[in-house]
């Protein structure tokens, strides 16, 4: 099946105001298919929010710059070339954004129902009273029921939970086939983020989307994610499906942060820890990004950096795919 | 540092090196009436850079002059609307309650009342006040937008977690009030008096102009362009050079103000 | 083996003002309602709950940052409630507390060493030339290089800034630390150091903890016995292994049912809890859970009656009429 995003050696990079240079996202490939939902996980300063940003072209251009050398394809055609009028259509039509603070993505001074009703004259072109509806059948699907009510009401009197699902209609708005959401549930409560983590998972199954989820969250992965792609040092360094990445990760620095995580059924007085600070994205090592930190690093680690290799369903940026006698217990 | 700011700040520091040195750059004593049979109202030419006035004074040397008294009275009078301000609005912010609603009441009835009528009242009725006068009454009158300003940034900073863990650690209140609340809140307080500087040398000007604020001989470019008022047509010089001198040094204020307040702001860092 | 009760927390309630017209009769909001927990000494005691559960309005009252309407609070016998300012300088030597944005709990106009020396020459406990080798040597037993003592906040990494907030805790040498959600903003790597570093002090000092967390993973890691809030009120308290094993309570049930478990083959309840939690307890006669409890034998004296916090089996306490019943029926989701 050919994926319906298909993003290829996608590199934003940055000009500082020092004069250096910062490449955040260097050189990222995925796909995403439809009725599949695959997380991106990273940490901050892993790239994944530029990354987000990257694929709809949201980055400032000065200071940021995508490399020409970049695709993204949206069913056959590199969004990245597309004139602005296009692309704007694309923004929000084809593919929706959630972003992470529902509190500070919304206009605190429009109602919700003004703010869905804007997108949906939008992109799908409806008049006045054609977008009020279907902006009240969003809301229903979003599990905010009483739209009449809803509509005419500011963000500032939802709770935070209920703001992010008027950000899920809004980006469902314009009928998408691609949801980027990026940490859409970092900023809400526990029992609330499984609602919308819920939400999002039935959405997607219903309407077919492609779903792109970004977290830092790997027990959120866990819930929700078919496919997994973790990031590190503005590179994919592992990529597998679910299943497979949590009970046998492949890179080293999967396996390093599935031991820091404390988890909920387990005990422990010590985490294992990653030792080392993450590299700034202005001087990434030389090498494998991760070699530094890494247990099992060896000269070919500090020499060259791998590219993905596979084993299966499974890719990882390692050298230990080779050579997996260098693994060290 | 921005060039802006840079500049600003090179732009001030003249200003003032020049009001500072008055006595030594005026070629002639302001007040000197040099020849009132033949050298009244001459022309710019190279003994006098400016021309003279009505009464034959070098006009250079008398700005010069009103540079300098310009600038200090309304430094001055800042200093003193700064001090009051920032004092009244930490008070207000940190103990809140009847004192803070006592004081920004009263300074909301203040504000109520246009500054410049209540100048011109006082200073018209306090005829013998001179200088010294002015500046207490420019203080005095100009403190009031800067004390709200101040409670606002107090407000907002008592909230704040590092002043709470001040309080956790046992910092006695005015410590934390004077370490860690006041620091946050210079950001705004210094553009105020940056901006503050400008706008009342504008205001002093309009006084002196009024004949009520700096008043002869004294010069001050206020009540210089109020002497050349009457011979604007004949020569011009008199009156414009004042008044060019006043756009300047309000505007050269102005931009470092707001350099200031883009250096400051701690979106910026 | 009866440890020394530390501190003492009883009735404990605060009330915050809603804003309204100003001679109309203000209502409030019950932010902590009437709350009552002991802490052993060398324990560490974790507080767990979602927004609008009044846990951090706890941690801030205990330490007397926010003054309680009612109840008391007793740390080794003294009425902290009652204190003096002078007495009350004295027991913030004893009691610290380490804020959860380190960013914003620093002062950003003071260097790193400035913001703790400050502290050690307020208590007296190390003068002059004394107070910058102590800072120092505080910043290394948190992981800090000397070198970071003339850094300013906004230099330092989430990381570094809260092991500084851990320092400038220490260095009054307390007995106690309230630690009010120390690593919900960090990455997961730095969060594991910071986890790991607050056990060895804990050990190395003999400190005792009130960890306050969202994170049910995080306390479970850390504490031995854990309390969960909900609308203000405390709805469970128990050792961590037979509460997270053995819920009592419905809503620490749904929570841990929500916790997200990097493991997607973790057999877990299906239960999705509809609603929001309160803003804070509105006063409720009945149970405050109950418009979003998920338990089957929930009935009309849920609404009409407030649960009282009850031993449901030795060590175990929760305010539910049903607790004993939790269990079983849940779990079959």
């Amino acid at each position: 099946m050919k994926p319906l995003l298909a993003v290829r050696d996608l590199t934003t990079v940055f000009s500082l105001p020092g004069g250096g240079v910062a490449r955040p996202v260097d050189g990222v490939s995925l796909d995403l298919f439809p009725g599949e939902t695959l997380a991106l996980v990273g940490e901050s300063g892993s790239g994944k929010t530029t990354l987000a940003l990257s694929l709809l072209r949201l980055i400032p251009e000065p200071p940021g710059h995508i490399d020409p050398a970049s695709r993204v394809e949206l069913d056959g055609t590199d969004i990245l070339r597309l004139e602005p009028l296009a692309l704007r259509r694309v923004r929000g039509g084809a593919i929706g954004m959630v972003f992470q603070e529902p509190g500070s993505s919304l206009n605190p001074v429009m109602t919700v129902g003004a703010q869905i009703v804007e997108t949906a004259r939008l992109h799908a072109g409806l008049d006045r009273r054609a977008a009020r509806r279907r902006a009240g059948a969003l809301l229903a699907d979003v599990g905010l029921p009483d739209t009449e009510r809803r509509l005419d009401q500011y963000p500032h009197e939802l709770s935070g939970g209920m703001q992010q699902r008027v950000m899920i209609a809004m980006a469902l708005a314009g009928g998408p086939r691609v949801l980027i959401a990026d940490e859409p549930t970092t900023a809400l409560d526990v029992t609330i983020q499984l609602q919308i983590l819920d939400l999002l998972a039935d959405l997607k199954q219903r309407l077919g989307l492609a779903v792109l989820l970004i977290t830092h969250d790997l027990g959120v992965a866990a819930r929700v994610a078919d496919r997994v792609a973790v990031m590190y040092g503005g590179r994919i360094v592992e990529s597998a499906p679910a299943a497979r990445l949590f009970e046998r990760p492949q890179h080293p620095y999967t396996e390093a942060l599935l031991r820091a995580v404390p988890r909920v059924d387990r005990t422990g007085e010590r985490l294992p820890v990653v030792r080392g600070q993450p590299p700034p994205a202005t001087d990434w090592p030389a090498g494998c990004r991760f070699h530094p930190r890494c247990p099992h690093a060896w000269e070919r680690c500090r020499d060259a950096e791998p590219g993905l290799i596979a084993f299966g369903e499974q890719v990882s940026r390692c050298w230990l795919m080779d050579e997996p006698g260098r693994r060290t217990p | 540092m921005s060039r802006r700011l840079r500049a600003g700040l090179l732009a001030v520091g003249v200003l003032y090196l020049i009001a500072l040195l008055a006595p030594v750059l005026a070629p002639y004593d302001p007040a000197a009436q040099l020849n009132l049979a033949g050298g009244r109202l001459l022309p710019p030419s190279l003994a006098h850079p400016l021309g003279t006035d009505a009464l034959s004074r070098d006009l250079l040397s008398r700005l010069l002059f009103g540079a300098r008294l310009s600038l200090a009275i309304a430094g001055l009078a800042v200093v003193v609307a700064v001090t009051l301000g920032t004092a009244v609005g930490l008070a207000a912010g940190l103990a809140g309650g009847v004192l803070d609603g006592i004081l920004m009441r009263s300074v909301d009835a203040a504000l109520a009342i246009p500054r410049v009528f209540l100048l011109v009242a006082i200073l018209a009725l306090w005829e013998q006040g001179g200088i010294g006068a002015l500046v207490l009454v420019l203080g005095l009158t100009g403190w009031f937008g800067t004390s709200r300003l101040v409670r606002a940034e107090v407000l907002s900073l008592r909230r704040r977690d590092f002043v709470l863990a001040a309080r956790a650690l046992g910092l006695p209140g005015w410590r934390v009030a004077l370490r860690h609340v006041l620091p946050n809140a210079v950001a705004p307080i210094v553009v105020t008096a940056t901006l503050g500087v400008g706008h009342t040398i504008l205001i002093e000007a309009a006084l002196s102009f009024l004949g009520i604020g700096v008043r002869p001989p004294l010069p001050s470019w206020g009540n210089m362009i109020a002497d050349g008022q009457a011979y604007l047509a004949t020569s011009p010089w008199q009156a414009m050079a004042p008044g060019l001198a006043v756009v300047a040094t309000v505007m050269i204020f102005g931009v470092l103000g707001e350099a200031l307040r883009d250096t400051m702001d701690p979106r910026s860092r | 083996m009866t440890a020394e009760r530390l501190l003492e927390i009883d009735g404990l309630t605060k009330r915050f003002p809603l804003p309204g017209p100003p001679l109309a009769a203000r209502r409030s909001v019950l932010a902590v309602d009437g709350v009552t927990l002991t802490i052993a000494r060398g324990e560490t005691l974790g507080l767990v709950g979602e927004s609008g559960s009044g846990k951090t309005t706890l941690g801030r009252c205990v330490l007397r940052l926010t003054d309680p309407d009612e109840g008391r609070v007793r740390f080794a016998g003294v009425e902290v409630l009652a204190l003096r300012p002078e007495g009350l300088r004295r027991m913030r030597r004893r009691m610290q507390i380490v804020f959860q944005e380190a960013t914003l709990s620093l002062n950003p106009r003071l260097t790193v060493g400035a913001a703790i020396r400050e502290a050690v020459e307020l208590h007296r406990l190390a003068r002059g030339s004394q107070a910058r080798p102590r800072v120092v040597e505080l910043l290394a037993e948190v992981g800090l290089d000397g070198s970071q003592y003339d850094r300013y906040p906004h230099q330092l990494s989430g990381g570094q800034r809260q092991r500084v907030g851990i320092a400038r805790a220490l260095s009054v040498e307390p007995e106690f630390i309230v630690l009010d959600e120390p690593i919900s903003n960090l990455d997961v790597s730095v969060a594991a150091q910071v986890l790991n570093l607050l056990a060895d002090l804990q050990a190395r000092h003999r400190l005792t903890y009130l960890l306050i967390a969202h994170d049910l993973a995080v306390v479970r890691h850390l504490a031995a016995r854990v309390a969960v809030m909900y609308a203000g009120r405390l709805v469970e308290l128990g050792t961590a292994a037979t509460l997270y094993q053995q819920p009592r309570h419905p809503y620490t049930a749904s929570l841990l049912a929500a916790a997200p478990v990097p493991d997607p083959s973790a057999a877990r309840p299906r239960m999705v809890l509809s609603g929001e939690p309160p803003k804070a307890s509105s006063a409720t006669p009945g149970c405050a859970f109950h418009p979003r409890c998920p338990h089957p034998r929930k009935d009309e004296r849920c609404v009409t009656e407030r649960p009282p916090l009850r031993e449901v089996q030795p060590g175990q306490w929760a305010a539910c009429h049903y607790a004993e019943t939790t269990g079983e029926d849940l779990r079959k989701g």
